[in-house]
């Protein structure tokens, strides 16, 4: 592995892990290329999709490097302030004119703020910050992932929902809580669900979307129908050539965000696919032995809860494209065109990056 | 923090990596091609609209069916955003077409591609969607054409009418399904796929990408009828029915069926052509209701009966006896030529070498006494054309000559297809020994056990018994006579006949002398029409014909047949003029047909009235 111990200063006070860092530019690289095959054009314009992803990769990477500038003792003394502020911007966005039938954003002319994305990573901070204090209860830890989700699911955004409960979940079980209270947890939350479709307290379209999914005799509803076929359509090495000329595209919807993987699939075929999970699996990897590694409490639990974060994100997303899970709404974390999603994934990877230089071990 | 629970966490991840990964690698490696054919047949959706019909035109190029646009309101699923979006455009919708919308647009539209047809809307609607295209884009209005018949119920039967197609239309016009129209009868069916152009298609491509491709309007087609003609023809067959209707005894029934055919000779393009009941092609446009539909369907007022009715023609089939005399020199016992006076009693009784004994009486009490060959065609005298039938019998019984009448008559074009280019012609039967062992077999009801007799040649002669024939077929057979050669009769003005279809009969120059001569005695003092052609005085001189009164089975009156020639020293036209249980033919089809040759001769055209009751 190349410069895992030489220090290259480039802007990062201890060097930047030039590792996670390549990883960190080829996803965006990947972003970039996809969309231009989606979109087709590239001009200045910035309702040109690409045009927009390529802005917000560079703002992303400026965060990247602000966020490890921040080493993991001060993230923590501010996690409690950060969180207040995303409570703060999840209850103002509800007082916002809804959008698309919902009240998830904040409209900044081209640029369009969305807080659950905050919420996030937010709330994996807030949980980490109460794990690792041993004064405290480790069930203090269900207020922050409760009060976020709350307000979340006013919006509506069931997905980010989805999200940040099986993140807490997954952190509350590395955290070490006794197996009843896990099968307890997985009940509840069952009948949960079941109470929310049965009184209706879902909305009659996310209903839909769930029984319509099961319902259904081929795999997934419409339009994950359309992705499984773009999807297979990319065969061995994809179509990005071909299917322009013997072929029009194939109709997926929101194939720039949500369902961006398909478009992957489609154009950079099951080569394309191994090297993008390549790319994921061996930063998970790096972060796996980096757990293992260290012994100080709340970088570890940062970066179980991050690395979570991501694999619940990651397999949502696939799970939604291939047909297996309802659709949800989620994008692609670092592949789909959305600012907010891009800069919270550079938080996350700034973060990583921080708690790499901060732990550096041979891998 | 639990390092074993960690590793829990990585290998589950693990393990759903590896799943998510195969299920990658079936899709992008096993099934690709499968994928690939359902892409192919999806990869682009392809929406029709029709393009106008071709205009039709009578002779004179005065338009009989014309296409007129109304606007029709589509949605564009491709331009609509949101779930949001939807309800907007179904508010839109509620308020100003309740009944639709709705149901057709379903709540997760936008996902979709589609054009989604909202169907006609009127002028008031149009204008207000034309003012808010800005608000509403995805509504587009689209010139829906539609078929208009300027003159309503004249000619339906040459022009029909269009539908939307059905699974058989669709077979057989595969792009009529495009067109959402199809013709269903008349030219309009005849002649579907002149008459239907190439729809505007519009491709919709995954990408939302748009692709129109303008369609071409169907071509003109010009017929070689005269609408002018036409009226007076149609108006002339309606008198005739209601004549009949006035003078019918009281047990029969209503009297509403009939047909003309106005033959032009030289060209065998067909003038005029009507049938009774008729309809309004206007009223398929916006759909009729099944009442309306099925009272048409009742009246067969659908059916063509110039070239779908089927009726024995009576004493015009004497022609072809005539014709046959005249060739072969076959007449009653006794008589050796046309000039020969033969003694008409009022029945003929005879011995058949089978030994029945058989009696046949003419329609005139009393007998016709004395007559010629030239005076049994005035007068339509049966017996002298039975005692030539039983010549036949007598001299041809069981050999290949035997069915020499019948042989001249298919020559004529009796018991086949004329070919005119008007769709679902009938043939009609000309029966024989043949066909009658046939029908032993299959249709056993309709024949006797001892098969073809000599009674059934003598009815035949006549123009009786098993014998049907078109209207149509009898006026090309006159017309063939008449000419000298077989021609396919016509009614698109362009579309000339194969040659390999035109035969020359055995017909010489003073047969037809003889023929036009004796058929303008039957419009002339003596003859059976003189009557009914009396009014038009001097000019009736020069007309012919010869009436036809085909009994038919009991409780039914009979067929009144009339087939008329304009002029007998240059004929052009053949009128022929059928009235199902119209009864006399000198009665009722003649003044029709006088009616329409007054018209032909451009001479004063004076009303339809009951003629002279024979036969």
């Amino acid at each position: 592995m190349i410069g895992n111990r030489q220090k290259i200063v480039i802007i990062g006070p201890e060097g930047t892990d030039i590792n996670l860092l390549i990883s960190f530019l080829l996803l965006n690289l990947l972003s970039w290329v996809t969309l231009y095959n989606i979109s087709g054009t590239f001009t200045t314009d910035l309702d040109n999709p690409l045009t927009r992803q390529i802005v917000f990769s560079f703002i992303g990477i400026l965060v990247f490097f602000a966020i490890s500038y921040f080493s993991i003792e001060s993230i923590n003394s501010l996690t409690p302030f950060i969180f207040i502020i995303c409570i703060v911007l999840l209850s103002v966005v509800l007082l916002t004119e809804p959008s698309f039938g919902v009240r998830r954003w904040f409209r900044f002319g081209v640029i369009d703020f969305q807080p659950s994305e905050l919420a996030k990573v937010s709330n994996v901070l807030m949980v980490c910050y109460i794990l690792s204090r041993e004064n405290l209860s480790r069930y203090y830890s269900l207020i922050p992932p409760i009060l976020s989700v709350i307000l979340i699911y006013r919006q509506p955004d069931f997905g980010t929902v989805l999200i940040i409960l099986t993140s807490y979940f997954i952190l509350m079980y590395i955290s070490g809580i006794s197996t009843p209270i896990i099968f307890t947890a997985i009940f509840s939350g069952v009948c949960t669900l079941f109470l929310l479709i049965e009184y209706k307290l879902l909305k009659s379209w996310q209903i839909d979307r769930i029984t319509q999914f099961f319902s259904q005799e081929s795999l997934g509803d419409f339009s994950q129908q359309q992705s499984r076929l773009a999807i297979s359509s990319g065969g061995l090495i994809g179509r990005a050539e071909e299917h322009l000329i013997n072929y029009g595209e194939i109709f997926v919807p929101v194939k720039t965000t949500d369902f961006i993987f398909s478009s992957f699939a489609e154009n950079f075929g099951f080569t394309g696919v191994v090297i993008l999970f390549m790319i994921w699996i061996q930063i998970f990897y790096r972060s796996a032995k980096i757990v293992q590694s260290i012994e100080e409490v709340y970088s570890k639990f940062l970066l179980v809860g991050l690395v979570s974060l991501l694999i619940v994100q990651l397999f949502i997303n696939l799970g939604t494209v291939i047909g297996y899970l309802p659709v949800t709404g989620l994008p692609f974390p670092m592949l789909s065109l959305g600012g907010s999603s891009i800069a919270m994934n550079a938080v996350v990877f700034g973060i990583l990056n921080r708690i790499f230089i901060e732990n550096r071990v041979y891998i | 923090m639990s390092n074993k629970r960690f590793q829990y966490f990585l290998i589950f991840s693990t393990i759903l990596f590896t799943i998510f990964l195969y299920q990658l690698y079936s899709l992008q490696i096993r099934q690709v091609e499968f994928s690939s054919e359902k892409i192919a047949n999806q990869s682009t959706q392809s929406y029709y609209f029709p393009s106008p019909r071709g205009d039709i035109y009578d002779r004179e190029g005065i338009i009989l069916a014309k296409t007129s646009t109304v606007p029709k309101l589509y949605l564009d699923t491709t331009l609509l955003l949101s779930n949001e979006d939807i309800l907007r455009y179904l508010g839109f919708l509620e308020d100003y077409i309740p009944s639709k919308g709705a149901s057709l647009i379903k709540e997760d539209a936008y996902l979709r591609n589609e054009i989604i047809d909202l169907g006609i809307i009127n002028y008031e609607l149009f204008n207000i969607i034309s003012l808010s295209s800005f608000e509403y884009p995805a509504f587009f209005l689209v010139d829906f054409p539609f078929r208009e018949y300027p003159f309503g119920s004249v000619a339906s039967h040459i022009l029909g009418y269009t539908g939307i197609p059905n699974q058989y239309d669709l077979s057989l016009f595969p792009f009529s399904g495009l067109h959402q129209i199809v013709g269903k009868n008349g030219v309009e069916r005849f002649y579907e796929e002149i008459l239907s152009g190439v729809p505007i298609s519009l491709n919709l491509t995954k990408t939302n990408k748009k692709e129109y491709l303008l369609g071409t309007k169907g071509q003109d087609l010009h017929l070689t009828i005269n609408v002018d003609l036409q009226k007076i023809v149609e108006d002339s067959l309606l008198s005739g029915i209601e004549l009949a209707n006035k003078n019918k005894l009281e047990s029969f029934n209503t009297i509403q069926k009939g047909a003309v055919v106005v033959l032009h000779i030289d060209s065998g393009e067909i003038y005029a052509m009507a049938s009774a009941p008729t309809f309004d092609p206007n009223q398929f446009i916006s759909g009729i209701s099944d009442a309306q539909y099925s009272q048409i369907q009742k009246n067969q007022a659908f059916n063509n009966f110039a070239i779908q009715g089927l009726y024995p023609p009576g004493s015009v089939f004497k022609a072809v006896p005539y014709w046959l005399s005249y060739n072969e020199q076959i007449y009653p016992e006794g008589i050796i030529s046309f000039d020969q006076k033969y003694f008409a009693n009022e029945c003929l009784s005879f011995q058949f070498t089978d030994g029945s004994k058989q009696v046949y009486c003419d329609w005139k009490k009393g007998g016709h006494g004395y007559v010629d060959f030239h005076e049994a065609i005035q007068r339509s005298v049966n017996i002298y054309f039975w005692e030539i039938a039983l010549k036949i019998w007598r001299l041809y019984e069981n050999e290949e000559n035997e069915s020499i009448l019948q042989r001249y008559a298919k020559d004529l074009g009796f018991g086949s297809y004329t070919g005119v280019d008007l769709p679902y012609e009938k043939k009609g039967i000309v029966p024989d020994r043949e066909l009658f062992n046939e029908w032993q077999v299959s249709e056993p009801d309709l024949v006797r056990e001892e098969g073809w007799l000599g009674g059934d040649l003598m009815n035949l002669i006549v123009g009786q018994g098993a014998i049907t024939t078109t209207p149509l077929q009898v006026a090309n057979a006159y017309a063939n006579l008449v000419r000298g050669y077989t021609l396919v009769p016509r009614i698109n003005i362009e579309k000339f006949s194969d040659n390999l279809e035109m035969r020359i009969l055995q017909i010489d120059s003073n047969f037809k002398k003889t023929f036009l001569k004796d058929l303008g005695s039957v419009t002339n003092p003596g003859g059976t029409a003189y009557k009914s052609f009396l009014v038009m005085g001097e000019n009736a001189y020069d007309t012919g014909g010869k009436t036809g009164t085909a009994q038919t089975i009991k409780g039914k009156n009979s067929t009144s047949w009339f087939v008329g020639l304009d002029s007998i020293t240059n004929p052009q036209y053949i009128v022929a003029v059928v009235v199902e249980e119209g009864g006399s033919g000198s009665a009722v089809a003649a003044p029709v047909a006088r009616r329409i040759i007054q018209y032909l001769k451009g001479l004063e055209v004076t009303p339809v009235e009951f003629g002279e009751v024979t036969e």
